[in-house]
């Protein structure tokens, strides 16, 4: 075993690293939003410089603007109905494949171990014949429910091993207080899962926030686009407003990770699993 | 605490892992198996099958961020049809959106969009054609969907990369002739006169290395450096004969002389191997451009540009394109929008109605567009409105005459030869080697491709 050397800061390489690592991952969202205060002119004559003068401009059109608040309307419409239908579809289905022995349920697992071999882009043929024969092109629905399909499988596999480790015991222990087994679900399971229900909410969120394939084929309608299909109004034949659009992804990026921020200490809680025994 | 789920699940691991390997599989398959079949009408009276008609009926269009006033103008100018207007990315930057959404609404039988604007000019070698025994895409527009004059009244050529097999297919938005942009006050200070063949243009080259280092005469940095000076010399690397038939031979003379030439300039430094459109080029050459051979739209992107060389005005002069010595001038195109009206239209009149404005009208085509406009009247009230600026040094008539000059022995196929030269080309030029050594290396990838996108290559 490994034992201590009195340095109590620890290893000043390990700082560099985690110094490094940070770098890499903020990086590129500090250059977004500092980018968001240039001019075109700006990033054109210095990609990498500072912004001299800030320019404010760019971020007020974009707050000023109709478009992009309808856009940041339906952006949370699909993305809170898509994490709501996840969660709840989620939880159900590995409660079910977590807790009893059926016949057929190593099929219905993998079901859902498919779905997550199986790509959207391969599916969007079909899957906008099937939209469209449902009457829900150009509509959010149309968004929504091919989500929830498509966050099903990694919520399940996420879930199913979490909620396995509820020990029986307390299902039996509730069984002898007279508690049926839809009781204990709701009693024991959703409280005891909240921190797995959290995590699998955060990944559906953060993954139909983002979502731009599917918007982008099933919403031809200007008034249905959410956020990602926003950023292609500042692209046109011979050039591209890049500052715009800096300042576009920037302000973009708010919701999403004010939602991750208020619930990522949860994160690890909910991949530790529920109950330690 | 007892056996665990993990300890539990290998046993039946292999089990999901096969089930869902064979779903996997079904369900892929299933995804190529789609589609619906669309009710063609064969009574159509255009030239081809149309379906019933109605002339109230609201007409969606598709445009990029910049076409956004001709929808205006239109609606301006035309309040009684019924427009409904979404904004995509115009199919730029190799996005190909404008193909693969009109693939899949072919395989839905519904959705498309009634009038489409692309940034691309080569959608007609896909969109007259069939695809999955779907109708094409594209309505014919010579068979009396857009009258005659109108077709007529556009610049000699302009209309090539929509015609294919004879028939029309779009109507052009505006010409990017290659013209030869020259800053005047510095060919005055250093005594040079403008060149008037490519030969003259390769002395001034070696001139300006000499007497005036630092300075250029042009870039090969840009994926579209083939259009600029091949095209313009006739080299035939790009001879689409047919809708899947092309024509590559690069090892002719025409390709060897403006291969010889770009050799003699990149060693010389006066041709550089920069991007226009990159700040090492802004950095470095800002007031150093003496020449340059490039598209009509560089005045605007990269001349009278502040974010770019930013030349003040009365210096920015423009010449005819260059012609090799003892031939007619020729030149070559870098882009340029085309409007396309779909066959599949219930309102083909309104949709025909608004593909005619919008690439005839004074009201956009003049006073909005920000290019030169493929339609030969609205074209010389552009430029008149242009040269009213009073920022060039020169007039602007040969740009005019460059539009009529686009030389018509390199076609607009699927595949994109800016993707093969930026691929195939430029990191070998970057990396010293000379063009002509490369022109079989250029030749083979462009087969390749070709032959990728079921073209018969010749």
């Amino acid at each position: 075993m490994a034992t201590r050397t009195g340095n109590r800061w620890g290893s000043p390489i390990v700082y560099l690293a985690a110094l490094l690592l940070i770098g890499v991952m903020l990086g590129p969202v500090v250059y977004i939003i500092v980018g968001g205060f240039r001019t075109n002119s700006q990033i054109t004559v210095d990609p990498a410089g500072w912004p001299d003068p800030w320019q404010i401009g760019n971020y007020l059109d974009v707050l000023r603007s109709d478009t992009f608040w309808r856009q940041v309307g339906n952006s949370t419409i699909v993305a809170v109905a898509t994490t709501a239908g996840v969660v709840a579809l989620g939880v159900m289905a590995s409660f079910v494949l977590a807790q009893y022995t059926f016949r057929g349920r190593g099929a219905m697992y993998a079901l859902f171990a498919a779905g997550l071999m199986f790509p959207a882009t391969v599916a969007i043929t079909p899957l906008y014949i099937l939209i469209k024969d449902l009457g829900l092109v150009n509509t959010l629905p149309g968004i929504i429910l091919p989500q929830i399909a498509f966050g099903l499988p990694t919520t399940v596999i996420i879930l199913v091993p979490f909620l396995r480790a509820i020990p029986k015991d307390i299902e039996e222990a509730t069984a002898i207080d007279g508690c049926s087994r839809l009781g204990f679900f709701w009693r024991m399971v959703l409280p005891l899962s909240v921190p797995g229900l959290i995590t699998v909410a955060i990944l559906a969120f953060i993954g139909s926030w983002n979502s731009y394939l599917l918007p982008l084929f099933v919403l031809n309608n200007q008034e249905s686009f959410t956020l990602p299909l926003g950023v292609q109004a500042f692209s046109s034949q011979y050039s591209v407003d890049t500052a715009k659009v800096l300042a576009f992804t920037s302000l973009s990026m708010i919701p999403a990770l004010v939602f991750f921020s208020l619930f990522e200490r949860r994160i690890v809680g909910g991949l530790t699993g529920a109950v330690k025994g | 605490m007892g056996e665990t789920a993990i300890s539990r699940r290998p046993r039946r691991l292999s089990g999901a892992v096969r089930g869902a390997g064979i779903l996997a599989v079904a369900l892929t398959m299933a995804a190529c198996n789609g589609g619906g079949g669309t009710g063609d009408n064969p009574s159509g009276s255009y030239g081809f099958p149309q379906v019933a008609q109605d002339d109230k009926a609201e007409i969606t269009v598709w445009v990029d961020a910049d076409r956004a006033g001709a929808v205006e103008a239109f609606k301006k100018a035309n309040p009684a049809v019924p427009v409904k207007v979404v904004s995509y990315d115009g199919s730029a930057n190799g996005s190909n959106s404008f193909r693969t959404k009109m693939q899949l609404f072919d395989r839905a039988g519904s959705g498309w969009p009634d009038v489409v604007f692309s940034t691309q000019n080569n959608d007609a070698a896909w969109a007259s054609q069939k695809t999955g025994g779907k109708q094409a895409f594209a309505a014919v527009l010579g068979g009396g969907l857009v009258p005659k004059a109108t077709l007529d009244g556009f610049t000699p050529g302009s209309l090539n990369p929509c015609t294919v097999e004879g028939k029309v297919y779009c109507l052009r938005n505006d010409l990017a002739q290659a013209v030869l942009w020259y800053n005047k006050t510095l060919l005055d200070r250093f005594g040079y006169a403008v060149p008037a063949t490519w030969q003259d243009y390769q002395a001034l080259g070696e001139k300006v290395a000499r007497e005036h280092p630092g300075y250029i005469v042009g870039t090969v940095g840009d994926a579209w450096t083939p259009e600029v000076y091949f095209w313009a010399s006739k080299c035939q690397a790009n001879g689409i004969t047919g809708p899947k038939s092309v024509t590559v031979s690069t090892g002719s003379t025409e390709c060897k002389r403006a291969a010889t030439m770009l050799d003699t300039l990149i060693k010389n430094g006066t041709t550089p191997n920069i991007s226009v459109f990159t700040p090492e080029f802004v950095k470095k050459y800002a007031g150093k451009v003496l020449l340059m051979p490039g598209p009509a739209w560089y005045a605007g992107a990269i001349f009278n540009n502040p974010q770019s060389l930013n030349v003040p005005k009365g210096q920015l002069g423009v010449a005819a394109p260059p012609a090799w010595q003892g031939e007619t001038a020729v030149t070559g195109n870098v882009g340029g929008g085309t409007w396309f009206i779909s066959s599949h239209s219930k309102n083909l009149k309104a949709a025909a109605t608004f593909a005619e404005f919008v690439t005839t009208a004074d009201d956009y085509q003049v006073n909005v567009a920000p290019g030169y406009p493929a339609f030969a009247a609205a074209g010389d009230k552009w430029i008149k409105k242009q040269e009213s600026s009073g920022y060039y040094a020169t007039d602007l008539r040969p740009v005019v005459k460059a539009g009529t000059e686009i030389w018509d022995g390199w076609g607009s196929g699927i595949f994109s030869q800016e993707a093969i030269w930026a691929k195939t080309m430029t990191p070998a030029i970057a990396g010293g080697k000379s063009l002509v050594d490369l022109l079989p290396e250029w030749e083979t990838a462009i087969k390749n491709q070709a032959q990728v996108n079921g073209y018969t290559v010749k």
